[in-house]
Parts: structure tokens; C-alpha cells; sequence
């Protein structure tokens, strides 16, 4: 197994509610994993579990509560933003909203190389590594002077993709990278992306609301329920032998992929509940079906490991 | 991939545009050519003949030194607008800035900005603008220095609310995630966004600073004689409304003639700016251009 | 075959845009037939929220043409009814649900008042009577407790809750057809499966006719009887839902359920459609998919597709009758 490039241990990120001192929104809530030189771990969760905001805490985006974040073994959650320079060169990231992540005044051109000269490089070296990389996905080099809004939406997702890669990271962040695409798009920028990732050796971390993306392109998946994670393992695995009732329920709700497709969902009752000073149990357990009294409700479920790789945080796989 | 540039249909030059963009021009050109307009020196006094009527010689007449009114308009206009085009970019000097870090840091720094600029607000803007001229003395250039500053907070706290819409924008996060400094990203990253509000509240501000500063002159603390002004040629006519009204009502007309056209080409460039508002040629016309340039 | 209760007829819609003269439908044909539900499926900007629209007339009549016939259920055409009957139509016969329900919802007024303004416009209900409907209607579509939510300002409910209180509203006055533009794009997957649920078995109760606007296939194989799959413009092809996916016959239909991620083929590569859609301000010759069709050949470049019908009545827009798309599947 290969060494853990990115280490997130007991990681929290507590927010706390306007005008109520003693009252938090626990956002992520200790959280630990690993992610793996090589690989493709994706976080899945709902709206409001926390996944973009783990994201936002790893990539130095805001501080944490407490607990760590390592790349290569050293610590980088506490440091200063002058310090997190060195290695935003090893990380960056890919929002969701193609959009609006490139500035709107600024040409694609400038926007790039501006990205080149705050890392040193030089006018000609710049130019040079972005019309190389706007080949590399696929572009031809007149979209340089063009605005985001003479663009498409899957144009503009390459070239996000590209600015990330001109420092050549050895880690991308996709916060929800293709969410917003239309499917033939997102197949587009789906295949450059594990094209990439081969020329480039990356790490990636991929968050996503979607369940089929994250198992296509996963090595290892982390499933997240209101900032706690609820199980995680690799990918083919979880997705072949999902344990806790949340991911089951989470894969029930799948849309069929053909018409005649039997499907046994598991409706989730109601709403995720509110994040502002959730019970010190089970998170899940107003919405489990598993739901067993008297324990759920009363002792907090720790992350298990129930096989190899695999992890659980439930009492029903797991008994106390 | 189809990345050809895009042509923008729909017109900017409305007939509301093409008149007071008109009109704008034909005054600055009027004001700035006074020398070539009439030969006349705009102080020279003639007793010999004092609120005169209108005539070849002095087209709006003269006034109670004999000065020849169109003349002392056309100088008075480089005076009116200089003075207030000072007041907006002092305005502009520190209220953008104040502005642009209040909102982009927010907290403390934002709470002591904002509530500087609030004492200045709760002044009546002249009141204020009176009390600085009380303390620093009468006078054009300690006028338009009051004026600036009674128009920094409007302008802060404009740049601000864009900033707080701007700042929490994708773009700005992608910018600190590739690690960018503060400076730069405010000033190269989000100002740039917030500039078009700021131009045409700007030009707006240039309508309100002529204004004001008449009403400063109109009180004698603006321009000192003998110097022409709009402003202070209102002041310095308005005992003769009812002998000769012409002589009084001109530099008025002129003033609110200048501000409504700026007004109007102002609200011209917004609803350009806007696609949903902006004026389309009619359905038949708009597919006729195309199908040209497809032919073409 | 069923009646139809909307019959769209050679509809194009012209759009003045600041990019021009927009050809945002190209005489499209389309029938919604009673008690089904009809998917209309395609990428962004490929005119399916339009001809949706179009029915409804929604669209800024002083920037829009319209050419073709949309005929109502009664033999009217909507196109050209004056806006007094058009409004009769809105609302009690076809109603609308949108994507973000958010701006369907007045955010200042109480949920309960906003569904009770709807009953004293449209209808003649008592005071007691329309309450009595709304609760029951809340309940229906699973907003529960309805007298609490009755009283809930619109930013009390999550996302999914008020995607149901929009779609009980439009369903307060039993329309023939619901128009669902892109209900559950802005849920989770969780919301979305209860959400398709709820219409499915809205549906069966009501036998009204539904229309859902989509961009995602998973959505047509939830619910959909049949299927429309529109691309620049054009509807390229419509038939069963069964058949749709299991036996493509455009080659745009193909690749695009071609590149959906699938379940178990982690890490291998998607089929991918090359190019971008044509540019909807120009006119187009030949077909609009030739420049993207693997199967193209220079006459799909200069002439257009004719319409191929088959026997299940299965049709779509393409010169080339012999393809199947079993390889697709």
C-alpha cells in the first residue's frame, strides 16, 4: 500500500451561530483519513454534511478548530498563509461553478498567467507552459483571449483544470468539478481527468454529490453524514458491500440507469437534521431504519474497521 | 470547439443617449474652445454698459459691471466642472480604497471605517461642508477639499456592498487558493468587478458635485469674485430676477441642462449594461442583419 | 392511442438576445398525450426549457416570435389566444414547477397565505373551505405537520420540503398537465428519488398529464412513459421510454447515454461526444448533429434528416435509417 500523502486526523470545524455564544454549527466533526500518493479518494455526502467544508479546511481555505491536517507528514493546518505558499504549489483545486471561478474581467490568457509570475516564472516560461497545457486538454490557444463568458461551461472547466495543473501539483482538489455539467460534458472532462492524472502522478480528492461519478472515478470513498464520516473504504468495496444503513440508503436512492431496473430504495424519512448543536449519539439514527433504542440514542458510534480496509461507524455492524 | 468571438447586438445610442450625449459634448466643446467662441475677456468690466439686454455683441446681454454674461457662462462652465471633478476625485482617492478594505476584511477594521463614515453622514452634506469652510477659511479650493470628503462615505460604503457581493464570489476563492496576496487579489482581482457600479455612480456624483457647489458659491463660500462660476453668477445676478431675468435664469438653465444630461446618458449606459433592459432592434430587423452576415 | 392534451405543431421560437437573432426552437413537433409522462430530455441551451416555456407563453413577448401552432386540448391554439383565456388556462389547466422553488415562493409571505391567495383568485372556496383544502394538500405531498408548515415563512423549510409545497400549489386546482422544468436538478439524490416518487404517485391519483424537463437520463428511467430527446433546437428523437434505452436510434441519443458514469465500470473510459452543440444564432443546413456523428457522411452535411417513423411509433431525425444503437447499450 502506498504512503498516505495527505493525513487529516481528528479534524473539526466548528462555526459558531451569530449572537448565540455557546451555540456552534459543527460543519466537520472529527474527522480522520488518509489520502494515498496515487490515488482518488472521493467524499460523498448530502448538501450541508460537511464535505465542502473538510475541503475548504485541507486546502488552507479556512482555519480549523482544532485537530491536523499533514501533507508528507508535516503538519499544515496552523501555519501561516506565507508558509501555505510552498505548498500551494504542491495543492490546488477545481470549484464547482465553471463560471464564476475564473474572474470575469480578466482574459483566460491573463488569468493564467498571472498564475505563472506568482510562481516565479518568467514571461516566455509562462506562455510556454500554458499553450502547452491548453494543447494537453484539448483547447486550441484562441480561448487564451477570450473572457469566461465567451466560453462554455466545459471549456471552462478544462481550463480550471489546467490552471490548477500550471504549478504541476502533486494534489488537485475537485470540490464538485463537474456537478454542474451537462453529461456528455462531464464524460469529457471525466476522461481528461484520469488522463491527467496518469501524466501527472496525481492524488485527488474528489467531492461530490454523485454517487455514480465518485464510484467511477474513486479508488477509495469516504460516505459523510452532518460532518461526521459514516463509513469509508475502497471504493470497489464499499460499493459492492455498503454497511451502513446511510450509504445503503444513499445508493438506494441512485436514479435506475435503464427503465426496468429493479430498485429497492431505502426512503430517508424527512430531512438531514439541523447542524447546530446535533446530539451527542448516532447522528443518523432520527432517519435510520436500523434505528435500535436505547443505544442510538444514547452513545455516539465510532468509526470500526470491519474488514481490511473498510470502516464503520454504526452500532448495528459494530456493536458496542 | 466554437470559440469565435461574439458580436453584441442591441443599441446603446437611444434616442434619450444620442441627445444628452449630444448636448454633453456640445457644452464641453463650448467650455473648453471658450477663447475661440467669443473674444471677449470674461472680466473685463464695461460701465458704460451695464445690464444690457441681449444683443449682437453680448448674446445674453451684460450684468451689473457690464460683463458680457455668455462669456463669463462659457469660463464659469471650466470652473464649475474642474472644481467638481476635484471633488470627485478626492472622493474617489480615499473613498474606494476605505471602501474596498472595510468590506474585503471585515470585523473590527470594517466596524471602525463604517462608523467614521456614518459621523460624516449624519451631517447635512453642506452643513459640513460649511463648518470646514468656516474652520480652513472661504474659498474655491477649501470648498471643493469639503465637498470630497463630505462625498467619501456614500462613495465607501457603494464600494463596499460591492465588495461584500464580489468577495464571495468562486473567483476569489480560486485566487486564494493559488495564493495570492491581499493586494492583489482586492485590487487586481475583485476591483476590477466593482468598477462599472463605481463609474456610473461616479458620473452621477460629478451632476451632484456641480450642484453643491454652486449652492456653495450661491452662499459666497465657494468662488471669490472676480472669477466666474455658474454657481456664484446665480448668486451674483439674482437681485436683477425681476429687471432682467435672462441675466439670472441662464447660468441656472445651464447648470440643470448639464446635470439632466448626465443623468439621462448615465441611465443610458446602465440599461446597455443590462441585457434584460437593453434596447434589441425589432424581431424582422435583428434576424435581417444576421441572415446579411451569414451571406456575407 | 390516446388523445392528446397538448399537440405542439411545426413550433419555432425566435429569441432576440444580445448575441442576435437566437434560433432557440426549430420547428419542433410534439404530442403530450393524456395521463402520460413525457420526458424532454437534452443538454443546456439546446431549446427544451423554451418550447416548455412556449407553452405557457412565459417567454417576454416583445423579444420573442413564435411560427407553429401549440393546440390545446379544446382546439384552441395557444399561440393565438388572447391573454384573458390564456389566463384561464395558466394554473387551473397547465401549471408550472420550477427547478429552484425558491423563486416560485413570495419569501415574505407565509406558505399557508400564499397557497390560500391562489384558491380566492382561481376559485370561489370560503375562507374555511380553502384552509381545509390546503392542509389536506400538504399532507398529500408529505409536508407534514401541515398546520405547522401552514404557518412557515418559505426559508423555514429545507430545499426538498419546499419543492413539495410549489408542487402541491400547482397541483391545488387539478390541471391536465403539469409542466415540471427541472423539479429535482437543486435536490440530493435521496430528495430527488422521494420527489419523482410523490409525482409518480401524484399522477396515478390525478391522471393528469406530466411534462419534465430534464437534462439527466436517470430521471426519464424514474418516471417517464415516453421520451423527447431534443438537441439544437430539434427534437432528434422520441419513442417509449423502453425503447429509448434499450434501443437508440440517433446517434446523438446513443452517445449521450453512452457517456453516463455506470455502475461497475470504475476507472474505464466514458464514450465522449467530440465538439460542442452548433451555435444557435445561425441557421442551420444539413443536420445539427453532422459535425459531432461518427456515422456522418457528407450528405448529412448539405441535406436535411428526414423524419423516420417506426412501427411503435418510435421516430427520429436521421438520414441514416439503418443505424441501431444496441452497440450503445
Amino acid at each position: 500500500m502506498s504512503e498516505a500523502l495527505i493525513q487529516v486526523s481528528h479534524l473539526k470545524k466548528y462555526f459558531q451561530v451569530p449572537k448565540h455564544k455557546d451555540l456552534f454549527v459543527r460543519a466537520v466533526d472529527d474527522v480522520s483519513f488518509d489520502i494515498p500518493e496515487g490515488e482518488i479518494v472521493g467524499v460523498v455526502g448530502e448538501s450541508g454534511c460537511g464535505k465542502s467544508t473538510l475541503g475548504r479546511c485541507i486546502m488552507h481555505l479556512t482555519d480549523v478548530t482544532s485537530g491536523s491536517v499533514t501533507y508528507k507528514g508535516k503538519d499544515i493546518s496552523g501555519i501561516g498563509r506565507k508558509e501555505m505558499k510552498e505548498y500551494r504549489r504542491h495543492m490546488q483545486m477545481v470549484f464547482q461553478n465553471p463560471y464564476s471561478s475564473f474572474n470575469p474581467r480578466h482574459t483566460i490568457g491573463g488569468t493564467l498567467m498571472d498564475v505563472t509570475k506568482e510562481y516565479g516564472m518568467n514571461k516566455k516560461e509562462g506562455q510556454e507552459r500554458i499553450v502547452d497545457l491548453v494543447g494537453q486538454i484539448g483547447l486550441d490557444p484562441v480561448v487564451l483571449a477570450r473572457r469566461p463568458s465567451e466560453l462554455s461551461g466545459g471549456q471552462l472547466q478544462r481550463l480550471a483544470v489546467a490552471r490548477a495543473l500550471i504549478v504541476n501539483p502533486s494534489f488537485i482538489l475537485a470540490d464538485e468539478a463537474v456537478s454542474a455539467l451537462d453529461v456528455s460534458v462531464q464524460a469529457q472532462i471525466l476522461n481528461m481527468i484520469m488522463d491527467l492524472r496518469q501524466e501527472y502522478h496525481l492524488t485527488m480528492m474528489f467531492i461530490s454529490h454523485d454517487l455514480t461519478v465518485v464510484e467511477h472515478v474513486s479508488d477509495e470513498v469516504v460516505i459523510m453524514y452532518l460532518g461526521k464520516v459514516m463509513e469509508k473504504g475502497k471504493a470497489v468495496e464499499l460499493f459492492d458491500n455498503p454497511l451502513h444503513p446511510y450509504t445503503e440508503a444513499l445508493m438506494s436512492a441512485k436514479p435506475r440507469e435503464k427503465p426496468d431496473q429493479e430498485t429497492n430504495r431505502i426512503i430517508l424519512n424527512g430531512d438531514v437534521p439541523n447542524a447546530i448543536n446535533v446530539p451527542p449519539y448516532c447522528r443518523f439514527c432520527t432517519r435510520c431504519r436500523d434505528f435500535i433504542p436505547g443505544v442510538c440514542d444514547k452513545v455516539a458510534p465510532q468509526l470500526k474497521q470491519v474488514s481490511g480496509d473498510h470502516w464503520v461507524a454504526c452500532h448495528k455492524i459494530c456493536p458496542a | 470547439m466554437g470559440a469565435s468571438k461574439k458580436k453584441s447586438y442591441g443599441r446603446f445610442f437611444t434616442v434619450p443617449v444620442v441627445i444628452s450625449l449630444s448636448i454633453l459634448i456640445f457644452l464641453l466643446l463650448c467650455i473648453i474652445f471658450a477663447p475661440f467662441i467669443t473674444k471677449t475677456d470674461p472680466n473685463a468690466l464695461d460701465l458704460l454698459n451695464v445690464l444690457k439686454g441681449p444683443s449682437k455683441e453680448h448674446l445674453l446681454g451684460t450684468d451689473k459691471t457690464g460683463r458680457d454674461i455668455f462669456t463669463r457662462i462659457l469660463y464659469g462652465g471650466r470652473t464649475s466642472l474642474l472644481s467638481a471633478l476635484g471633488v470627485v476625485m478626492i472622493s474617489v482617492v480615499i473613498g474606494i480604497p476605505t471602501g474596498l478594505i472595510s468590506g474585503y476584511y471585515g470585523g473590527k477594521v470594517d466596524m471602525i471605517l463604517m462608523r467614521i463614515c456614518d459621523v460624516v453622514v449624519s451631517f447635512p452634506a453642506l452643513l459640513l461642508a460649511f463648518i470646514f469652510v468656516a474652520a480652513f477659511g472661504r474659498g474655491l479650493g477649501n470648498a471643493v477639499l469639503a465637498l470630497g470628503i463630505v462625498y467619501v462615505p456614500m462613495l465607501a460604503k457603494l464600494t463596499r456592498s460591492l465588495m461584500l457581493v464580489e468577495k464571495n464570489k468562486t473567483y476569489v476563492e480560486a485566487a486564494y487558493s493559488i495564493g495570492y496576496s491581499d493586494r492583489k487579489i482586492i485590487f487586481h482581482e475583485i476591483f476590477p468587478n466593482c468598477l462599472p457600479t463605481i463609474l456610473v455612480e461616479l458620473t452621477l456624483d460629478l451632476g451632484y458635485a456641480i450642484l453643491d457647489l454652486a449652492s456653495m458659491s450661491f452662499l459666497g463660500l465657494g468662488v471669490q469674485p472676480p472669477t466666474s462660476d455658474w454657481g456664484y453668477m446665480l448668486e451674483e445676478n439674482r437681485a436683477f430676477l425681476t429687471t432682467s431675468p435672462l441675466m439670472a435664469i441662464s447660468p441656472g438653465i445651464v447648470i440643470i441642462v448639464f446635470v439632466v444630461c448626465l443623468n439621462v446618458f448615465v441611465d443610458g449606459v446602465e440599461m446597455y449594461s443590462d441585457p434584460s433592459r437593453r434596447r434589441m432592434p425589432s424581431m424582422k430587423k435583428l434576424k435581417k442583419r444576421m441572415e446579411l452576415i451569414e451571406h456575407a | 392511442m390516446r388523445e392528446n392534451i397538448i399537440s405542439i405543431k411545426g413550433l419555432k421560437v425566435g429569441v432576440a438576445s444580445t448575441s442576435g437573432y437566437v434560433y432557440a426552437v426549430r420547428n419542433i413537433n410534439l404530442d403530450v398525450r393524456k395521463g402520460e409522462i413525457l420526458g424532454l430530455v437534452g443538454e443546456s441551451g439546446c431549446g427544451k426549457s423554451m418550447t416548455a416555456k412556449s407553452i405557457l407563453r412565459l417567454h417576454d413577448e416583445k423579444r420573442t416570435e413564435y411560427q407553429g401552432k401549440i393546440i390545446y386540448e379544446n382546439g384552441k391554439d395557444i399561440l393565438n389566444m388572447k391573454e384573458k383565456e390564456l389566463e384561464q388556462i395558466r394554473g387551473s389547466h397547465i401549471a408550472m414547477i420550477f427547478q429552484d422553488p425558491m423563486t416560485t415562493l413570495n419569501p415574505l409571505m407565509k406558505i399557508g397565505k400564499q397557497m390560500m391567495e391562489m384558491f380566492r383568485y382561481h376559485t370561489s372556496l370560503s375562507q374555511e373551505e380553502a384552509k381545509a383544502k390546503c392542509l389536506k394538500l400538504l399532507e398529500s405531498v408529505g409536508v407534514t405537520p401541515a398546520e405547522d408548515r401552514f404557518e412557515n415563512y418559505p426559508f423555514q423549510l429545507s430545499g426538498g420540503q419546499l419543492q413539495r409545497v410549489s408542487i402541491a400549489m400547482e397541483l391545488a386546482l387539478d390541471p391536465e398537465l403539469l409542466i415540471a422544468d427541472e423539479p429535482t436538478t437543486a435536490l440530493d439524490v435521496t430528495m430527488q428519488a422521494q420527489i419523482l416518487d410523490l409525482l409518480r404517485k401524484l399522477q396515478k391519483e390525478s391522471g393528469a398529464s406530466i411534462l419534465i424537463i430534464t437534462h439527466n437520463f436517470g430521471v426519464v428511467a424514474e418516471i417517464c412513459d415516453r421520451v423527447a430527446v431534443m438537441y439544437a433546437g430539434q427534437i432528434v428523437e422520441t419513442g417509449e421510454s423502453m425503447d429509448i434505452f434499450y434501443h437508440p436510434r440517433h446517434p446523438y441519443t446513443i452517445d449521450l447515454i453512452g457517456s453516463i458514469p455506470k455502475a461497475g465500470l470504475n476507472g474505464q473510459k466514458l464514450t465522449t461526444i467530440p465538439g460542442a452543440p452548433p451555435q444557435l444564432n445561425r441557421p442551420i443546413t444539413g443536420c445539427p448533429y453532422a459535425a459531432r456523428c461518427r456515422y456522418a457522411d457528407e450528405m448529412c452535411f448539405t441535406k436535411a434528416p428526414d423524419l423516420q417513423t417506426l412501427e411503435n411509433g418510435h421516430t427520429y431525425l436521421c438520414s441514416k435509417a439503418d443505424l441501431t444503437g444496441e452497440e450503445a447499450v
